[in-house]
């Protein structure tokens, strides 16, 4: 009787230490997922924003206000290497930065099916500089952010 | 004679389970520790190759003589509105008094993110002189941080002609 009344009360506190255990695990394991692909969406955003921002040919918004200090929008209108009127916007209903192309005539803005990343917080372009040709880019997916600048190479 | 046969588990058996699981549980939580400063690692220096980053292209910007070093042990990352790449971060309005400065008012998160890793940057410029007009600045960009106990760097280069 005393080795059964040991017994089952060793097997409830190593009951509830490894069922804490795999709970804390559980949540830890979690969090890092959550972690790596905060950071996956970050550098996805930055990659592909990067890529086509180096090569475009001008900023046409944001640009830095009228007192010289830097401007911030979580959009941003540019005219890309073909001379396209390209549009990065975040949309805070699906959390995902969107890409259109703005026509030249009289249509609707054509939005790009697949969004440029996903699972992103906030986003905020800044004009950087009086010759417009510096953009600040600052990305915060979940706990992972990203400081990114990027200066327009094609003159 | 009689002899009685005994069912059940003795406390010697318990405890040897015990051991056995314990000897079990030990290794899949260092494993998950071990996940855990993998991916911290990566998060680590994915920002590092943007900070790099940010620096390189503002230096690209910057007048030919307003390119200078940073020496070491380097400057912190935020905290500093002064500090010419990291120092006004955004601006959602229309004038300077409105600039958000990388700092603990305006941006609490990123800020404690800098603050735990201790990240600092540091710039080392050279200048190679061709002729009187023709100079060439080599710019070393280093990022450094601290996990736990351990330094961590990250350098580029780029190269800027006057």
């Amino acid at each position: 009787m005393v080795e059964l009344t040991i017994s089952i009360g060793l097997l409830a506190i190593l009951g509830g230490m490894v069922t804490h255990w795999f709970s804390m695990q559980r949540k830890y394991q979690a969090r890092i997922t959550q972690s790596s692909e905060g950071q996956q969406n970050v550098l996805m955003a930055n990659w592909k924003m990067s890529n086509e921002l180096r090569m475009s040919r001008s900023i046409l918004y944001p640009r830095p206000n009228s007192d010289k200090s830097i401007k911030s929008d979580s959009i941003i209108y540019f005219k890309n290497s073909c001379g396209e009127i390209i549009c990065y916007y975040h949309d805070k209903n699906t959390l995902e930065i969107k890409r259109c192309v703005i026509p030249n005539g009289v249509a609707a803005p054509a939005v790009d099916k697949k969004p440029i990343a996903q699972g992103i917080n906030e986003v905020f372009f800044t004009a950087v500089g009086v010759e417009n040709r510096l953009v600040d880019i600052y990305v915060r997916s979940l706990e992972s952010y990203g400081l990114e600048s990027v200066y327009l190479i094609n003159d | 004679m009689i002899r009685t046969k005994s069912y059940g588990t003795t406390l010697v058996e318990i405890v040897i389970a015990i051991a056995i699981g314990l000897a079990a549980i030990v290794p899949i939580s260092t494993m998950f520790s071990q996940s855990n400063r993998q991916v911290t690692k990566s998060q680590n220096f994915s920002f590092a190759a943007a900070l790099g980053r940010r620096i390189s292209q503002h230096t690209s910007q910057m007048p030919f003589s307003e390119i200078a070093n940073v020496p070491l042990p380097g400057a912190a990352i935020g905290g500093t509105k002064t500090d010419r790449y990291f120092g006004a971060l955004l601006n959602p309005g229309t004038d300077k008094s409105q600039i958000k400065y990388l700092d603990e008012t305006d941006m609490p998160g990123l800020c404690s993110f800098l603050k735990k890793y201790n990240f600092k940057y540091s710039v080392s410029v050279s200048s190679v002189t061709f002729a009187s007009d023709d100079t060439v600045k080599s710019v070393a960009i280093y990022i450094m941080w601290k996990e736990g106990a351990k330094d961590f760097i990250y350098q580029t280069h780029v190269f800027i002609s006057s």
